[in-house]
């Protein structure tokens, strides 16, 4: 089967990359919940109980939206769940920066050096905000063409 | 334009129930789970007899303050209480080891603790390798949230010694607590 580019060509690719990155992301969160729930508890921006409900369903969250983002019939939703999600992560690396936190930034693995919350970290999610916006906006301009 | 119409409502119900119902039902048999609660758990500090009886044993069969690579063995840090700190320093059985910022450090040090910032560990290599096996090297910072002591606890029991432990509670317990702290140079 040949493959041939089209004007949405990009946005697929996009849409995979993204996809990859999120499934990597539930996968790695996934394997360790107690360790990604002391990473959102140590952000102390949230009670408890949702620390223990964000690590145990968050993880497969982004793992089935990753999957649904590049295969599913479900993408739009999706979309929109993931977009959700990384104004959240914003948010909170923005509020433990702007609060001086020297903390793990629990964003697409737990517990590694290179995961420290630093304003590179703001500006990875700035980039994944933007591609998830610019994603949504797409999927969302062609239903309303075809409408 | 009408984002969100019934459709999508209902793709985004069907994609949370299936990712709260695949985390809760895989989170009950997962070893690493995580138990659902109002309120955090008490950490779970190590034995007493444990803290004595491990650095003897272990001590004797590691070669740390090497670079990572053969024949090390990683043993998991212990979490231990301000009272089993100041007991073990009683005892002159550990080091405390201050993983924050130089600045911080400076500016105020839990008494005979040296500094080893857990982000310039490489930088400090030379003070890793002179820290003795035999006693425990106990690392702290603030206090939670921060979290490099635990960080920097993980860096030395990866870099081969066996005698590792975190005082989660950090600087802030221990001065709460009435201990003293002094500023460098004291």
């Amino acid at each position: 089967m040949a493959f041939k580019l089209n004007k949405d060509t990009p946005i697929t690719i996009l849409r995979i990359l993204v996809g990859i990155l999120f499934i990597f992301s539930g996968i790695t969160k996934i394997l360790n919940p107690s360790e990604f729930a002391w990473d959102i508890d140590n952000y102390r921006m949230i009670p408890y109980i949702l620390v223990t409900l964000m690590a145990i369903i968050l993880p497969w969250l982004e793992l089935l939206c990753g999957i649904l983002l590049m295969v599913g019939p479900f993408k739009k939703g999706a979309s929109l769940i993931l977009l959700f999600t990384s104004v959240m992560f914003l948010i909170a690396i923005s509020s433990a920066l702007f609060r001086g936190l020297n903390i793990n930034c629990g964003c697409f693995s737990v517990n590694a050096e290179s995961m420290k919350i630093s304003i590179w970290k703001l500006i990875e999610n700035i980039a994944l905000f933007s591609a998830l916006l610019i994603i949504v906006t797409n999927l969302f301009r062609i239903r309303l063409i075809k409408s | 334009m009408k984002l969100v119409d019934g459709r999508i409502l209902r793709e985004v119900s069907v994609i949370l129930g299936a990712a709260a119902f695949f985390g809760l039902f895989i989170n009950f048999f997962h070893p690493h789970g995580v138990r659902v609660s109002f309120t955090r758990p008490p950490l779970p500090y190590a034995d007493d007899e444990l803290l004595v009886k491990k650095l003897h044993r272990d001590a004797q069969s590691s070669k740390p303050g090497t670079s990572k690579g053969e024949n090390i063995r990683y043993t998991e840090p212990a979490l231990v209480s301000t009272k089993q700190v100041i007991d073990l320093m009683t005892k002159n059985d550990a080091i405390l080891i201050d993983a924050r910022e130089p600045e911080k450090y400076y500016a105020e040090q839990i008494p005979s603790s040296i500094n080893i910032p857990f982000e310039m560990y490489d930088l400090y290599k030379s003070v890793v390798d002179t820290l003795s096996a035999d006693k425990w090297l106990i690392c702290f910072c603030d206090g939670p949230p921060c979290d490099m002591g635990e960080l920097l606890a993980h860096e030395l029991a990866a870099d081969g010694f066996p005698k590792v432990a975190i005082y989660a509670e950090g600087i802030e317990a221990w001065k709460t607590l009435g201990n003293s702290v002094v500023p460098e140079g004291e």
